[in-house]
């Protein structure tokens, strides 16, 4: 455990990818440096947990200043929110390259950049840095769906990268007022995270930076009603774009919105936490009805990762220290079920060459192994008890129910609707007869198999014996809700009400 | 007196340089090579000694010089070393071009040099008449320099254009500079400004008048609407080394002089502050949507000039008058010439003889066969665009930062919102290189090295500046 | 006051395993070497035995225990902890949690035991196994539970396996499509009992959320919450077993293979729902108001399961029905606070119906797959054992005394009579007679009278040993279970009740022995009739008969099916659609494509005013210059 080791996983992936955009390395050359780099980015990583404290604070800091005019500094930390987006990353990734054997170069180059990307906007704790990050790590995305999309994929790309950024701008804007007001309340330049809570901002214009923040990480969620780029997108990228987008950079949105606009923004947020808190629930209910017509299975993947992501946002939404802490947890929990789901769906789409639903079938019989891990990725995603899906789900619903009776219930719906779209997909792929396109589907060679397997027992695992992680997550939620107590505890009471003026305010 | 000299070296380097270079090339011997490898000497030098005296870091801020007729400050110094480093690297890439073109002489190059030396005069002048001077002198080069493809018809329309509404700027500055004196009774900047804090700036209609006509004449050269209609056809016409060189050169020297005059005194920079508020914000948008319909990439680029003079029409509105520094706007003009200059460098060897390839389309496929051309293309692009890491966030954040901190905030957004509109025709062009299958084989041979390294050099500046941010 | 042994968390953990192995052993070989049945078959039978052995073990400890203080616990470990909300990963064992520990475990093991027969030859043998003991390790966590998360571990773990079990033969998509509506179904319910559960956290779940503790604070919950408590999970339990609105899934899930419908479909799983509102017992018994929509729905869902099954011409539907209906008392029994009666009744109905399914699956199994009751006929001669223990079955299932169906049922009428309950007791006795009718309708038409179909006829044979035999060992338990708990009446004291009672919180009625009298009366006359009818119909065997009018309306079960999918399933389809098709690219993605649009109209505009003309480039300055100086004179003066 050395003192350095942030940087170590954010830039060993990112040097590695840019080397290998800049020398003409063959393709296997490729996939086996982005397979001995993720994999040495998941030892340190591991090395990283073991060594975390839960303190509740950031740990392994790193803080050097930058650009000292304005107090812009290279402030890097881990807490319990943000070190599991970061396992999420480096425990999931690897496995992309056991995968996906025959890929471009410029697939694996990519696809290192952007975990080095997203790795530094998790543990940025300068507004800047994290900034600069969450820029970076759209061009990786923006290149990959260019370049080995689908044939539809042009319109997704521009929507993509124009929609995200335009977003992003605008939180640039509110990043910069709060660093501005920073000077102007404490007289000194700075845009460290964990100084902005102490500003006290009022008036329109903050509302104005609170919403900045609030669009651009609604758009990454992506939050009803700015989710209409994922479908195209999530359908169109390739494989591991898809898998990168959906398993952890949606969540960097959500890990957005408790890092800056909890904090800083509490009176903005306990304000408008209520009408948050019913675009996520819309949004899930929305998706998941969507899901249910879907013919492609990707797409149909999108809109439950769509609506799933509905659940996480509105966790946070709901202000409570069980839905916050559940929906930390369904983040990891929604990047090892969906997300492993859409890697199985680019196995499927390799091996028949279809993303119809209608064209497979009886591949649990020509396939158990696929069909068992597929399974086991399904139930979690659908929240069944003794997989990690439930417990993350479960607070999110009992914080819901406190946060406000409605939306409890509504939030509970996702019972229902998740587990409809996912049979009926599963029914008509994996049971019934086999097709012609489905009829000598191949298992999992062994390779495979085993790159799968540590993620399907951490599925397992996260169910049945989830306290360890919990423990480790519990200290930073909890202080999330220690500073500006006085307002968040009782804001659900007040705003659950006067739902109507909330309205007229925005 | 001899430290006067010591401030005044690069400029008196350049313009002894382009003296010779005139000179010299009236011998036959003295091929346009030559004259290229001369005229970068000269660039280069003046630029090493400039920045020696950058570095060195004269003690007192302000040291005038021919009692005040030159001011050297830190801000014109870091000016002119943009400026130098542009004509430096606009040589360069012009020794490239010119392998593929073939309408080069060597005056061209003392041309280059004259007008770099009209830059950097205009960069120190705080008196009127010298400000009209060195602006005649870089004018009168550029125009040259843009028609200089005599066979080129649209260049020489190009020229015809510039000059005529050129003089419409000149009429107005000499006009307005008249009035001032009426008013002031002098033309020194000093002078002017202590009339301004004794009497303020509304009393005399005759200051008002004047200073608005030096205003126009400004909004000119800098092509902020209403007086932007010139710069796409203009690009459009000159080479493409010239292009790069006005895009960058010529608009350093402009902001610099206007930041220079604007901040004389803060009744003047409060006076004009409305009109400049509305001026940026229609020049941003105006500029956008000029870009988004063109097919050509020179135009395109003409008319997110227009933009980034948006941006620092932003960056002057937000200037304080006390304590003036000018970083913000040196630093957003070195991030912009940085990747512009890139841009053309790399146009300049990849334009094809004849400038064949112009438009979008022609560039379709690129990364597939110059991989490392396209990259440096779409990094300029990013720069351009403010994505992080290049320079061009940087320039952004600084200008966004202190508009917002000079209590501009709606200005600031609607920056912002520019800046997301320009995102569409930035991308389009890394599209094209990248996501369409080659039409051509770009399989010309490059025949001088130089523009390439020049390009490869300038992607490290764009990430050094951004990386180390030096505020002057 | 409770005691922590820590071999509780085996009980569970012995079948689960079990499956584990058996699962990884079944799909590594499923597609190349094929193992012999017989290993799967013992691997099968060791975890639920080894259970069974246990749950023994852990009777005879509360036995030892004084009755006050019969709780044996054990907290495996802390299964999650977030502020006030903090969940052990418990096991409670109380008289309650382990009556049903020992007949899950011996009708399991017992059923494991039938299996090995019944599946004999199917090609997915071990997945089959697999998924059993899975379902028998849930069922167990959902019994032993000490928290109400802990028990919908076991309460959706199960919904998966009955999911996985009924669609077992899945290249039939109608199969698939049974099991699916189960899933949904019961995930409705589960809607509701987690919501319950959310709510009940918000009361009193802070201070701890296991039974005990809530039995403790459960006079803190002010009474509107524990009426939404209650029915929210009484909606959880209408999914798990098969009442009003949700009962549509039982039926189906007879596409599973038949040991599936006796184990889960009727002996353990659909009685979860009866189990738990007994072991909330402590919260209904506060709740008149739940307590008495409970039983209203309970008596409903049997009277209407009842007619349905008068007219059914499957087997196995038949049954099914009956288990509806059955479950229907169960709900009346704990609706009325009778909740010893009511889980009574579940442990009675658990050997019978056990029993009858099995010897349903004898019948099918011998008829190669033969369900229509109208093919089949005079099998009493081909099939003896089969026919003996199903006519003992079929004498519990109607209610004849002394057979165990009748002490346990006529407890919960009279229950209900004596709490004043009258509707739901006349209603009890009016689908009495009717089970008795379509009972024996059954019991005829199969096994008396001619065989309507020759050829089947003749190869029919009585099943092998390894299948009787459970039979027989269900009926004994058909036959004597009632005397556990014999009513004063009879001279018994009523051991089931006094067992269940630490762990339950009811006060019994005191009624007079008159209305005891006539409780069972009523019943037993009910039953004489009913019986009665069934003889003169089909006594010597009758041909198939065509419905009409109301009788045909029954037969297609009042069209509910087709209702629910015409108000709901259709209706959701469509709105998916519509969301898809419609209100994504005209409303919600709406603004974007119209910003774009606008975006490329201004930019085509744009490029039309560079016209090129020096010309009008002049008129612009000189137009932008004179708007200028306007504004200068303006902001002059």
């Amino acid at each position: 455990m050395f003192e350095h080791v942030l940087s170590v996983i954010i830039f060993l992936p990112i040097l590695a990818g840019l080397l290998l955009l800049a020398t003409p390395a063959s393709r296997t050359i490729a996939r086996f440096t982005g397979l001995i780099i993720s994999l040495a980015v998941l030892v340190l990583s591991i090395d990283l947990y073991a060594g975390f404290k839960a303190t509740g604070y950031l740990e392994f800091v790193e803080n050097i200043q930058w650009v000292e005019s304005l107090g812009v500094s290279y402030f890097l930390g881990v807490d319990g929110i943000s070190l599991f987006i970061l396992m999420a990353g480096s425990v999931l990734l690897p496995m992309v390259y056991f995968i996906f054997a025959t890929k471009e170069k410029g697939y694996y180059a990519n696809l290192l950049i952007v975990q080095g990307a997203m790795a530094g906007a998790v543990c940025a704790a300068d507004m800047v840095l994290f900034y600069i990050f969450w820029e970076v790590m759209l061009l990786p995305v923006f290149f990959m769906l260019g370049l080995y999309g689908g044939p539809k994929r042009l319109p997704a790309t521009l929507k993509i990268t124009l929609y995200t950024i335009a977003g992003s701008l605008l939180m640039l804007a509110a990043i910069i007022y709060l660093g501005v007001s920073y000077h102007a309340q404490f007289n000194e330049w700075s845009f460290a995270m964990d100084k902005m809570a102490q500003l006290n901002l009022s008036g329109r214009v903050a509302a104005i930076a609170f919403f900045g923040f609030m669009i651009a990480f609604a758009i990454k969620i992506p939050l009803f009603p700015f989710h209409t780029w994922l479908p195209d997108a999530y359908t169109e990228a390739p494989t591991a774009a898809t898998f990168v987008l959906s398993a952890i950079m949606a969540k960097i949105g959500v890990y957005g919105v408790i890092r800056f606009v909890v904090p800083v923004f509490d009176l903005e947020f306990a304000r408008f936490a209520i009408l948050l808190a019913y675009s996520g629930v819309i949004g899930m209910m929305y998706c998941g009805l969507a899901a249910i017509t879907q013919k492609d299975f990707k797409r149909m993947l999108a809109f439950s990762s769509a609506s799933h992501m509905g659940v996480i946002a509105l966790g946070v939404f709901c202000m409570n220290l069980q839905a916050l802490t559940g929906s930390i947890y369904q983040i990891v929990a929604h990047a090892t079920s969906t997300g492993v789901l859409f890697l199985f769906a680019g196995i499927l789409e390799e091996r028949t060459n279809t993303r119809t639903i209608e064209d497979l079938g009886g591949i649990a019989a020509k396939a158990p192994v696929f069909a068992v891990y597929f399974a086991i990725a399904m139930l979690a995603s659908v929240g069944l008890p003794g997989t990690s899906g439930f417990i993350g789900e479960f607070m999110i619903i009992l914080g819901a129910v406190k946060f406000n009776t409605v939306i409890g219930v509504l939030a509970g719906t996702t019972l229902i609707i998740g587990v409809c779209y996912m049979l009926w997909m599963f029914q008509r792929v994996f049971f019934e007869n086999s097709t012609t396109r489905s009829e000598n589907f191949k298992d999992l060679s062994l390779i495979e198999g085993l790159a799968f397997l540590p993620v399907i027992i951490l599925i397992i695992v996260m169910g049945i014996y989830p306290h360890p992680f919990l423990s480790k997550i519990t200290p930073s939620t909890a202080l999330q809700f220690s500073q500006p107590q006085a307002i968040v505890s009782h804001a659900p009471a007040t705003n659950a009400q006067d739902f109507g003026l909330t309205i007229e305010q925005k | 007196m001899t430290n006067d000299l010591m401030l005044l070296m690069p400029l008196i380097i350049v313009g002894a340089g382009a003296i010779l270079l005139m000179i010299a090339a009236t011998y036959d011997k003295f091929t346009h090579e030559l004259a290229a490898f001369g005229s970068a000497g000269i660039f280069a030098l003046a630029f090493l000694v400039q920045l020696a005296s950058c570095i060195s870091g004269n003690v007192v801020l302000f040291s005038e010089a021919f009692n005040g007729l030159l001011v050297v400050s830190s801000f014109s110094k870091a000016a002119g070393l943009i400026i130098l480093a542009c004509g430096f690297f606009t040589a360069m890439s012009s020794l490239s071009y010119f392998k593929q073109n073939s309408f080069c002489s060597s005056e061209y190059y003392s041309l280059t040099a004259f007008a770099a030396s009209g830059m950097l005069l205009l960069t120190m002048a705080q008196e009127l008449i010298s400000v009209f001077i060195a602006l005649e002198i870089m004018s009168l080069a550029i125009y040259i320099l843009v028609g200089y493809d005599r066979k080129n018809v649209i260049s020489t329309e190009a020229v015809l254009k510039y000059l005529m509404l050129g003089a419409f700027a000149g009429a107005f500055f000499t006009m307005g500079s008249a009035f001032v004196y009426g008013a002031v009774g002098s033309t020194k900047f000093i002078k002017i400004g202590q009339f301004l804090a004794a009497n303020g700036f509304l009393q005399s209609s005759l200051m008002i008048g004047g200073a608005f006509f030096i205003l126009v004449a400004f909004l000119f050269k800098a092509a902020a609407f209403p007086f932007h209609a010139w710069v796409v056809d203009v690009y459009d016409g000159a080479s493409v080394p010239v292009t790069g060189y006005m895009a960058t050169g010529l608009k350093t020297a402009i902001f610099a002089v206007f930041a220079n005059f604007l901040v004389l005194d803060d009744t003047l920079h409060k006076g004009w502050i409305n009109y400049l508020f509305y001026i940026a914000v229609f020049t941003m948008f105006v500029g956008n949507l000029i870009a988004i319909g063109q097919q050509s990439l020179k135009r395109m680029l003409a008319a997110s000039g227009i933009v980034h003079s948006g941006y620092l029409l932003i960056a002057l509105v937000a200037v304080s008058t006390t304590e003036f520094t000018g970083s913000v706007i040196a630093y957003y003009l070195a991030t912009y010439a940085a990747s512009t200059l890139g841009i053309f460098t790399a146009l300049s060897y990849l334009g094809g003889s004849g400038e064949a390839r112009k438009t979008f389309e022609d560039f379709k496929g690129l990364a597939k066969k110059r991989p490392y051309s396209a990259a440096a293309i779409s990094i300029f692009l990013l720069s351009m665009a403010g994505i992080p890491p290049t320079a061009g966030f940087m320039g952004k954040f600084y200008i966004i930062t202190s508009a917002i901190d000079a209590g501009q905030v709606t200005l600031a957004v609607l920056g912002i919102v520019s800046s997301i509109i320009s995102m569409w025709y930035y991308l389009r062009l890394i599209i094209n290189m990248y996501f369409h299958e080659a039409e051509e084989q770009f399989n010309e041979p490059v025949l001088s090295s130089f523009a390439p390294v020049c390009t490869f050099v300038l992607v490290i500046c764009v990430f050094a500046i951004s990386l180390y941010p030096i505020v002057v | 006051m409770e005691q922590s042994v820590n071999y509780l968390g085996l009980i569970p953990l012995f079948p689960l395993m079990g499956s584990v192995f058996i699962g990884l052993l079944h799909v590594f070989t499923c597609n190349r070497t094929k193992l012999p049945e017989k290993l799967y078959g013992i691997l099968a039978c060791i975890g639920p035995v080894l259970s069974f052995i246990l749950a023994l073990k852990v009777f005879f400890a509360l036995k030892g225990l004084p009755a006050a203080d019969r709780f044996l616990s054990h907290k495996a470990f802390t299964w999650f902890s977030v502020g006030d909300l903090h969940i052990d990963m418990g096991f409670l064992a109380d008289p309650l949690s382990c009556l049903m520990l020992l007949f899950v475990t011996f009708i399991g093991s017992l059923i494991h035991i039938y299996s090995i027969g019944y599946m004999g030859g199917d090609k997915n043998y071990g997945k089959f196994f697999a998924y059993m003991n899975l379902f028998l390790g849930s069922m167990l966590v959902l019994v032993l539970g000490d928290s109400p998360v802990v028990m919908f571990v076991g309460w959706e773990g199960v919904g998966l396996c009955s999911y996985l079990l009924i669609s077992f033969y899945s290249e039939d998509r109608s199969n698939v499509l049974a099991g699916n509506k189960a899933f949904i179904v019961n995930r409705i319910g589960d809607l509701g009992f987690v919501l319950g559960m959310s709510f009940l956290f918000w009361g009193i779940g802070a201070s701890g959320f296991d039974y005990l503790s809530l039995k403790a604070n459960v006079q803190h919950l002010e009474p509107t919450i524990a009426l939404a408590v209650c029915l929210l999970l009484f909606v959880g339990a209408t999914g798990k077993s098969a009442q009003i609105p949700l009962y549509v899934w039982l039926p189906d899930a007879m596409a599973g293979p038949t040991p599936v419908s006796a184990l889960i479909h009727a002996a353990t799983m659909v009685t979860a729902g009866v189990y738990m509102v007994a072991r909330f017992s402590f919260l209904y018994a506060g709740v008149e108001l739940a307590g008495s929509i409970v039983a209203w729905v309970g008596i409903l869902t049997a009277l209407l399961a009842a007619i349905f099954g008068m007219f059914q011409e499957d087997i196995k539907k038949v049954l099914a029905y009956s288990t509806v209906s059955q479950l229907g008392y169960m709900f009346a029994g704990v609706g009325v606070a009778a909740y010893s009666a009511g889980i009574f009744h579940v442990f009675t109905h658990a050997f019978f119906k056990a029993l009858l399914f099995l010897g349903a699956g004898s019948v099918i199994y011998a008829l190669h797959h033969e369900q229509n009751i109208w093919k089949m006929g005079g099998l009493k001669s081909k099939m003896p054992k089969t026919y003996l223990t199903m006519v003992i079955g079929a004498f519990a299932l109607a209610g004849c005394p002394p057979f165990s169906g009748f002490f346990s049922k006529d407890e919960i009428l009279y229950s209900a009579l004596a709490t004043g309950h009258y509707g739901i007791w006349a209603v009890g006795v009016l689908v009495a007679g009717m089970t008795a009718y379509y009972t024996f309708r059954m019991i005829f038409v199969v096994f008396h009278g001619e065989p309507r179909d020759k050829h089947a006829f003749d190869h029919a044979h009585e099943a092998p040993a390894v299948m009787t035999v459970p039979l027989i060992i269900l009926a004994v338990g058909a036959l004597f279970a009632g005397f556990l708990n014999l009513p004063a009446i009879f001279g018994g004291n009523q051991m089931v009740t006094h067992w269940l009672a630490p762990s339950l919180t009811e006060h019994h009625p005191h009624a007079s022995v008159f209305v005891e009298i006539i409780a069972i009366g009523a019943s037993v006359a009910a039953f004489a009739i009913g019986i009665k009818i069934a003889y003169a119909k089909f006594g010597q065997g009758a041909p198939a008969p065509s419905y009409k009018g109301f009788a045909d309306f029954a037969y297609h079960k009042f069209y509910v099916d087709e209702l629910y999918n015409a108000v709901i399933v259709q209706p959701y389809k469509t709105i998916g659609s519509s969301i898809w098709k419609v209100i994504e690219p005209n409303v919600t993605d709406a603004p974007v494509q119209g910003v774009s649009k606008l975006y490329m109209m201004l930019g085509t505009a744009f490029k039309v005013l560079q016209v090129g003309y020096v010309r009008v480039y002049a008129i612009y300055m000189v137009l932008g210059l004179s708007l200028m100086s306007l504004f200068l004179s303006q902001s002059l003066n």
